[in-house]
This record gives structure tokens, sequence and C-alpha cells, in this order.
């Protein structure tokens, strides 16, 4: 069953086309990452899930209703955490699960029980009188997730959940996503962290307010064409703007203080692009191929989207 | 509308409002001390007016005359002084405001029956004090020339022929203040501006609050309608507003001695109803408001006229009449004349009820329209 199914969904704030025509499905108990840019959409698109922003076209249905007409009932099936933080600092631990436990309507006798599993869940035992305003970013971000399914929603929507909380808290984080997504809850996440992105089900992929890609991380690595070669060098700057220049190389990207190389091509060798960088005197410290990453799926991807915009007459 | 979503969030927004300690000062401590500028120091009544006496007759008559002055309590004669110039320097520099010049003939004018000359001369600045000094000026004199034209009891057989002088002696009477006192008149009204101000202050920047900070954005994806929202914003405030309603109370009754005459519980019903209008207009500053600073802002902007213009100071009647619109939509003109009759003259609902029923519509209007520009906020 699908918990989340949009057909050409789209929000125009006036001239501006901020999500354009998606459509993709998530089924139930699925962990969909949303990745992309800053301002590609993504939160644009969780907004008119979560129904609170009126679709300007297309159509969305979460939990089995309609974004656009059965907006109430969608609030009592979708749980939402926020890119900022959005629970009060001037409230304890317990009193912010109390007040969206109230709101929630989660009946008075059975609130106590309930929040005790939440906080055991979200590893928040012990905290109940804490002020939220003394709490760490990671600690806050499990209590806004906390928050977000004491009402058991179907359908999670996590907006950049992370940003902010240091490796090891955010893997934390992300074995409670996997907890729920086993309980059958689908999670749709949005990111800009490949290595989370990675840890998905599937991907969305972002740009400018389409969705470029859709596919499990594997696959997306499938996707590119060519070759992926991984350069070493002391003039990176040089080599970049030279590379980009050859015909056959797609992109050359930064990938820590190395370069990546992406060849349109199986067939542009890794010889090849040793006698172009020797012919213009940029000495190689190590050059090699390398499986294609997410990140590299991902810069390819954006520009392939680059270049259909361009084509596209606007 | 669902009563255990708008519990939950009042429970919420009350434990925030007493945490948050500037909270607190605004709605306990601020109340209080408005309350006190009011009662102390804001005061109209004119006394011990400093008073330089010229006084170029300088007879027993004379000299009695100055006494009642003195007596009075209205005057201070802070010197006397027969050259009037040193007299106009004294007005000049601001030491006294009333020069009391009773001339070289007045005591015999007087006793014979002439026009006896004597002159106030008010420094007119402060029009208030002026007036005031000219009628309490004139009262006493008035006072003092009937005493002396009156025989003692004795004599009244043999000089009542000649002393039959036709005269009108008004007879004032003022009803529900006898004294004049200017605190009856304010602090009552000091109940209507405080709770509009705390209402004000307090609603005006809780929804804004929460768009700014970002918590809205939480309580937006949940089944809280914009109805609910916006009640358990204002309940809480409207349960403070008569925290402080029954605080001023008693400190106007107890500690201000300001006589209450009418009944208490038409006093809190129309209270609430006011309440209602004051938190509806502080919500429908916030739903407008981008940011608590411009909400308060808006409140500084509407509260300002809404006091003068409410018949608070200055009386209705005198406001010119292109804009006197404003007071007969204003809810504090309504309210200020429920407080006043129901404290001073102890009026009941057969009087007020046009007031009451003013609140009583324009409330739930406000409330109306504030949920309605909340909706359109999300888009």
């Amino acid at each position: 069953m699908e918990a989340i199914l949009t057909e050409g969904l789209t929000k125009r704030f006036g001239e501006f086309v901020a999500v354009d025509a998606v459509s993709f499905a998530v089924s139930v108990g699925e962990v969909f990452g949303f990745l992309g840019p800053n301002g590609a959409g993504k939160t644009t698109t969780i907004r008119m899930l979560c129904g609170i922003l009126p679709p300007t076209a297309g159509r969305a249905m979460v939990g089995g209703s309609d974004v656009a007409t059965e907006p109430e009932r969608i609030r009592h099936k979708v749980g939402y955490m926020s890119q900022r933080f959005s629970l009060y600092t001037d409230l304890t631990v317990w009193e912010n699960l109390t007040l969206y436990a109230g709101i929630y309507g989660i009946p008075e006798r059975a609130t106590d029980k309930r929040l005790r599993e939440v906080m055991e869940m979200s590893a928040l035992i012990g905290k109940e009188d804490a002020m939220v305003a003394d709490l760490p970013t990671g600690w806050r971000q499990r209590l806004a997730l906390g928050c977000a399914i004491l009402h058991h929603p179907e359908v999670l929507f996590l907006d950049e959940p992370t940003s902010g909380v240091d490796p090891a808290a955010r893997q934390a984080f992300w074995e409670l996503i996997y907890q729920l997504s086993s309980e059958g809850t689908a999670v749709l996440v949005s990111t800009h962290y490949m290595d989370e992105a990675e840890q998905c089900h599937r991907i969305g992929m972002i740009f400018n307010g389409r969705l470029a890609a859709v596919d499990t991380p594997t696959m997306l690595r499938e996707r590119i064409p060519g070759r992926v070669y991984e350069l070493e060098t002391v003039d990176t700057i040089r080599a970049t703007e030279f590379l980009r220049q050859i015909p056959g190389i797609a992109e050359v990207s930064p990938f820590g203080r190395r370069l990546h190389i992406l060849t349109e091509q199986e067939a542009f060798t890794q010889k090849k692009i040793r006698q172009i960088l020797t012919k213009a005197s940029i000495s190689i410290a190590s050059l090699e191929q390398v499986p294609p990453r997410l990140e590299d799926v991902f810069i390819y991807v954006a520009q392939q989207s680059a270049n259909d915009n361009n084509k596209k007459p606007r | 509308m669902n009563f255990n979503r708008i519990k939950a969030l009042l429970r919420k927004e009350v434990k925030q409002a007493l945490r948050d300690k500037r909270m607190r000062i605004v709605i306990f401590g601020s109340p209080l001390i408005q309350l006190f500028l009011f009662g102390y120091a804001v005061n109209t009544d004119v006394r011990d007016i400093r008073t330089v006496v010229c006084d170029r007759a300088d007879t027993s008559i004379s000299r009695g005359l100055t006494d009642a002055f003195q007596a009075s309590g209205y005057f201070r004669i802070v010197q006397r002084s027969r050259d009037l110039r040193a007299a106009e320097a004294l007005v000049d520099k601001g030491d006294v405001q009333v020069i009391l010049v009773i001339h070289e003939h007045f005591s015999r004018d007087l006793r014979r029956g002439r026009v006896a000359h004597l002159q106030i001369i008010v420094e007119g600045t402060d029009s208030i004090v002026a007036s005031n000094a000219v009628s309490y000026g004139n009262m006493i004199i008035a006072a003092h020339i009937q005493k002396l034209v009156k025989p003692p009891p004795s004599m009244t057989m043999v000089t009542t022929t000649n002393t039959r002088i036709p005269q009108a002696r008004p007879e004032t009477r003022v009803w529900f203040n006898p004294d004049l006192e200017s605190r009856n008149f304010f602090v009552p009204g000091v109940i209507a501006l405080l709770l509009t101000i705390v209402s004000l202050v307090l609603t005006s920047s809780s929804i804004v609050r929460e768009w700014e900070v970002g918590t809205m954005e939480q309580l937006i994806v949940t089944p809280l309608r914009p109805v609910e929202l916006i009640a358990g914003k204002a309940l809480p405030f409207f349960l403070l507003g008569l925290v402080d309603l029954t605080l001023i109370f008693l400190v106007g009754t107890l500690w201000f001695r300001i006589p209450f005459r009418g009944n208490i519980l038409l006093l809190a019903f129309s209270a609430m109803l006011y309440l209602i209008n004051a938190l509806s207009i502080g919500i429908l500053i916030s739903t407008i408001s981008r940011t608590q600073q411009q909400a308060l802002m808006a409140v500084f902007f509407y509260f300002n006229p809404s006091m003068l213009l409410s018949g608070f100071v200055f009386p209705i009647y005198n406001i010119p009449v292109l804009i006197r619109w404003i007071a007969y939509v204003n809810p504090l003109t309504y309210f200020l004349i429920i407080v006043r009759g129901v404290f001073l003259k102890g009026v009941g609902v057969t009087v007020l009820w046009p007031q009451l029923l003013f609140l009583a519509l324009a409330g739930p209007i406000l409330l109306g329209i504030s949920v309605k520009r909340f909706h359109k906020k999300l888009d």
C-alpha cells in the first residue's frame, strides 16, 4: 500500500515555481530520502503533503486522504519535524510532550504510559524535568521526533532533522528512524548529507522544484554512464578548470582534498586522463578508478537536470 | 471545537506566562505600579495654590478675608506684600500662581455700601488650576462678605430693615463624589485602562511570538484548529485579566478607599465582556503583525487614541464631531461608563444595558475577525 502518492504535484508562488509537477510514491514502512540543494523545493513539498500548504496543481494522497480536500484528516495521520527546532525551550521535556499529547487528543488516562514509551524510545528517560533550553541539539532532535510520533502517525515527515547534530547523535537518530519504519511507519526525510541519503531505502533527487531521479541508492549509482576517477594533485584548481574544458568529461568535482572526474563514456580510460594531464604539465600524485558514490550521482543528475532546464524554452 | 486541545494549550500558556519573569511583572507588577501612580500622582484636585496677598487696605476686614483664603485650604499664602510689582515678579518666576489684591478703600467702600474693589490675578498657564482658583476665590469672597453683612443674631431685630438686600444663593450639591475627589473619578477608570493594557500587551505578542520563534511550525501541522488555537491563547489571559481585576479592585477600595456602591457581580460580568473585546483586539494585532516588535508598535498605535477618545480624561462631548465617532466604536468608552457607573453611582443593568449590549456584540465580532485572519496567514 502507498503511504504517499503524488501526481504532478505543483506549487507556484506568483511567477516562481517552487515545486514543479512532482510525482512519486512511498510505501508503508519505507524510508524515502529527499535529496537536493537548499531551495530545491523539499520543504514546500513536505508542507503540501502535511496539508498546511494547498497545492497549485496536481494531486497528493497521504495515508489515503487527499491533501487538498481533507487537510484536517491528514493532520491526524502525519507526524512532522521541521527544519528549525520548533518546540518550546521555556518548557520542560515532559511539559512539551504533555502539550502535544493533549493536542493530538491522547486520552488523559493513556497519556502517562504513552509519554513513557516515547521517552524510552527517544532515550530521554531521566530528563523529564529538564528545561529544553538546556538540552544539547542531539537531545532536542530526539525530543522533537518524540513529539512528532506521539499519536502513532502513519507517515512521518522529517525536514532536515539532523542539521547541526554531531555524527554520533545522527547515527542514534537514524536508529530511531529504522525502528519506526520497521513498525510500518512511512518516513520521508529530506537531507543534504550524502551518507544520510545512503541509508534510505529509496532516494528522490530534487533540483529546482523538479524530481530529477527516484531510485534505490544502488540503482542510482548505475545511472552513471561513464566512470569515476579519483585524482590527487597539488594543483586542484588548475586541474579542475583544465579538465572541465576537455570533451568527454562530464564533471569535475572536489571530493575532500581530491577531485572526482566523471566521464561521459566508459571508453574514456585512465590512461587517456593521465596523458592529458601530463601534457598540460599538471602533476599527478595518484589517479585511480573508484566506484561511483552517491555524491557523484547527485552531481551528475544535477548537471543533467540543469541541461534539461537550459534546453527548455523559458 | 475540542476542549481537551484548548485545555492543553491553556495549561502551556499559563505555565509559560508565569515562568517568564518579565511576564510576571507585566501581569502583577505593572497594574499595581500604575494604580498607585494614578491614585497618588495624577491628581487634578487643586489645593494649596501658592498665593501672594497684596493688602493695601490693611484693615480688620481685609485681614479677615485673607485669613479666610488661607483657612479654605485651597490657597496657601506664601507672602504678603504691599508692592504689586514685587508680587508680579513672583508670578513671573513661577513661585506663586495667584495674587490677591485688596484695594486701599476696600473696607470703607464696603461699609458704605459702595462697590468695593478687590482683584484676583491668576497665572493662567495651567488652565485647570487657574479656573479652580478663580471659582474658589469667588466662593470664599462671597461667603466672607455674606458673613460680614449678616449681623450677629442678637442684633437681627434692629437691623433687618436696612440690610434687606435681595440675593440668590445657589446651593450646589455634588452627587456621587461629594468631595470632588479626582481620585474617585480616576481609579475606577484605571481599572478599565489596566485591563486594556495587560490584555493587549500579553495577547498581541503571544501568537506572533510563536511564528517568530518557529514553534508555530509544529503547531500548524497538528489537528489543532484556528478557533482552538485562538481560544487557547485568549483564555489564559482572560483568567489572568480577572486576577488583575480582583487585585486592582481590592487595592482601589481598601487602600484608596474608592467608594463602591454597585453590584460586584455586575462589575465582574462587564469586565468579562470587556476582556473579550480587548483580548480579541490583541489577538487581531498578533495575527496581523509579522514580528513581536510590530505587534508592540501596533498596541501603542491602538492604545493611545483609544484612551484619549474614551472619556478616560476628557469628556466625549468635548471631542470634535469629526472624530467623535471613534469614541463611539471604542469598547473602552462603554466599559468606562459601566465601571464608573457601577463604582460611584451604584447603577445596575437597567441603566447600563446599552453599554453591556455593545460589549457583548463587539467582542464576538472582533474574535471572529481574528480567527478569519489567522486562516489566511498560512498561505
